[in-house]
């Protein structure tokens, strides 16, 4: 009863923020510089072509009354056309976002496998030198900008030792994308059986995702490491070692408590992985969001603007709502405040 | 007896302001001390520092002078971190960025922790419908990753200086008002706070001179934490070409440049890209080490 009257407290508290992110991302474009219309009509049009299209997006109505019909157009999930390709936003992001979507779970995967059993091992055997070692890689990763460790890679990676490919996005030009069925490339090939095609692609996503995990690494890390280290100062552990049970069980009973902590951490990472991949494209010209909204940015088109301030945001805040509710269902013993 | 009394009292010893200047930096010492990796990012830090307080005297090439001749050349004993692509001395350009990044965060940072501080400490005071429309503002600034909510309010604005400067602001100061408020609400219900009330302070008094100073500890921590944050994103605002306007010497304006020369060889073009390490590094461990001192 408690865990239920928590959730709707938390969905009752999130149309609120709903609101506001679209409040902010109206503004945003609002302000925007460049003139719509003149973008949608390209080249150099006549004075009276551009004001008659001004009047037909109806750029001359009161900001209240834009904000409604942008609120209206929203709700019934159309998010606009893009000035410059006249296709329907939603398609052109569709197009990009599993692009985002794969390189940020490769990266998520790479984090998780490597930087939960270091915090693990740090917190067991604190002090030690592999402690010590992961607390500098994890001190430096959120030191390190991901723009700069993406290019020195490329350097030390690409041009001089030649082990991995050039930042030229998902596959090498000349190759055909394989069959679509989810839009990711490595499930896709793998389904249609074209093992060359997955080589390539797992090839092309591995520096971008190693730069991501190697940026992103850290918090996990050292959220496992103190959350390990917190449990482990439990008096229900030290009853455990007291009672003599092996070591292989207190590992288990610390880290399913420590789990709290971790899943916040791994909600929040993924969130930060979407925002920084507008950073990661562009290094390694990955055609995703992040990099479509860039170009948007240098064309001036508002739309795809508008259209990727709001999915990141909504994405970040539902992510943020999802870990809250993710805290009462593994941990009984949280208060539904 | 009147006389008597009075030469048994202790006198109060004033402390001459030099001395107390000097226990004070005596116990920073011995708190940096403590902490080896606080130490070496203090240091990191105070080498940068001393770079900027150096520039009039190493800087010696004009950082915004291009030379067709000497294009991309790797670095000597004449241009120490070698030259850009339009023949511009990086060294000179570095140690300038150096200058101009700090700044922006030095600054940036301080103003919202301040003003961000005071809001939230008035807003948690009071309570109230102010204090509910506050929390409802913060959870809608915080809905979103910084750098988004960075790039779209450059992306609005322009880039250019003061528009960063506005930007980094906005962005930090709901974090400040939330931390500042927080405090605020548990500090208040101490009994000093009754005590102040009872002996007839006014409410602004209360205020400024009893809550405000015991607030202070996470908002110095936040503080400190964010300075490092602060120059990513203007770094990262840059690189995207978001931040500062070529020619600027920017760290992450330097990198973006000369980007597409860089994984083709020219290496030295990534050494702004090692004083950002330096700095952020330097003020997360200084920060790490004034969280373990509060907390």
């Amino acid at each position: 009863m408690g865990l239920f009257r928590y959730i709707v407290k938390r969905f009752l508290l999130f149309i609120p923020i709903l609101f506001g992110i679209t409040l902010v991302t109206f503004t945003i474009t609002y302000f925007l510089p460049g003139d719509p219309a003149a973008v949608r009509l390209g080249g150099s049009p006549s004075v009276e072509a551009l004001e008659e299209m001004r009047i037909k997006m109806g750029l001359y109505k009161p900001v209240w009354e834009r904000y409604f019909i942008y609120m209206s157009d929203l709700l019934s999930g159309d998010l606009g056309k893009s000035y410059l390709t006249d296709r329907p936003v939603l398609y052109e992001i569709g197009d990009r976002v599993l692009a985002t979507l794969e390189l940020s779970f490769v990266s998520l995967f790479i984090i998780v496998v490597i930087g939960i059993p270091l915090g693990v091992i740090s917190a067991f055997k604190k002090n030690s030198i592999i402690d010590h070692v992961a607390r500098f890689v994890g001190v430096s990763g959120i030191s390190i900008p991901s723009f700069w460790l993406g290019l020195v890679l490329i350097f030390l990676l690409f041009y001089v030792a030649r082990i991995f490919p050039p930042p030229l996005g998902r596959l090498p030009p000349g190759i055909d994308e394989p069959a679509r069925i989810t839009g990711f490339y490595i499930v896709d090939s793998l389904l249609s059986g074209d093992l060359e095609t997955l080589k390539l692609s797992l090839y092309y996503i591995s520096l971008p995702a190693i730069t991501t995990a190697l940026v992103n690494l850290a918090p996990i890390t050292r959220m496992t490491r103190s959350a390990v280290l917190d449990v482990l100062e439990k008096d229900y552990i030290k009853a455990a070692r007291a009672a003599g049970l092996p070591e292989r069980q207190i590992y288990k009973d610390a880290l399913k408590n420590a789990l709290i902590p971790i899943l916040t951490t791994i909600g929040l990472s993924i969130g930060f992985m979407i925002s920084g991949s507008i950073v990661i494209e562009k290094v390694f010209s990955w055609p995703g969001i992040g990099l479509f909204a860039l170009q948007s940015i240098a064309s001036n088109d508002h739309n795809p603007i508008q259209a990727y301030i709001l999915i990141v945001g909504l994405t970040f805040a539902l992510i943020n709502l999802l870990t809250d509710i993710a805290y009462g269902f593994v941990d009984p013993r949280i208060k539904y405040g | 007896m009147d006389r008597e009394n009075k030469t048994l009292t202790v006198p109060k010893t004033k402390e001459h302001p030099l001395r107390k200047t000097w226990r004070s930096i005596d116990y920073s010492w011995y708190v940096l001390r403590k902490n080896n990796l606080t130490l070496a990012g203090f240091f990191m830090i105070v080498f940068l520092l001393f770079l900027v307080i150096l520039s009039p005297v190493i800087v010696i090439y004009d950082p915004y002078e291009t030379d067709s001749d000497n294009v991309l050349s790797p670095p000597s004993w004449r241009h120490l971190f070698g030259t850009d692509q339009w023949g511009r001395d990086i060294f000179s350009r570095t140690i300038v960025a150096t200058q101009l990044d700090l700044f922006i965060a030095l600054t940036t940072v301080l103003a919202s922790a301040s003003v961000g501080a005071i809001i939230g400490a008035v807003s948690g005071y009071f309570g109230g419908k102010v204090d509910l429309l506050m929390q409802r503002v913060t959870d809608i600034l915080l809905a979103f990753p910084s750098l988004i909510l960075a790039m779209g309010i450059m992306a609005a604005l322009g880039a250019s200086f003061w528009n960063l400067m506005l930007t980094q602001f906005v962005i930090r100061i709901a974090i400040f008002i939330r931390v500042a408020r927080g405090e605020m609400i548990s500090q208040k219900e101490n009994e000093y706070v009754e005590a102040a009330v009872c002996s007839g302070n006014s409410t602004s008094r209360i205020i400024i001179r009893h809550l405000l100073p015991n607030c202070i500890t996470p908002v110095a921590v936040m503080t400190t934490l964010n300075f490092g944050y602060a120059i990513l994103v203007t770094a990262t605002l840059s690189f995207i070409g978001l931040g500062l306007n070529p020619p600027t010497a920017e760290w992450g304006l330097m990198i973006s440049d000369g980007a597409s020369y860089l994984v083709l060889g020219a290496w030295w073009l990534s050494i702004p890209g090692a004083f950002i390490v330096l700095a952020v590094l330097g003020f997360n461990l200084l920060g790490d080490g004034i969280r373990d001192l509060a907390g």
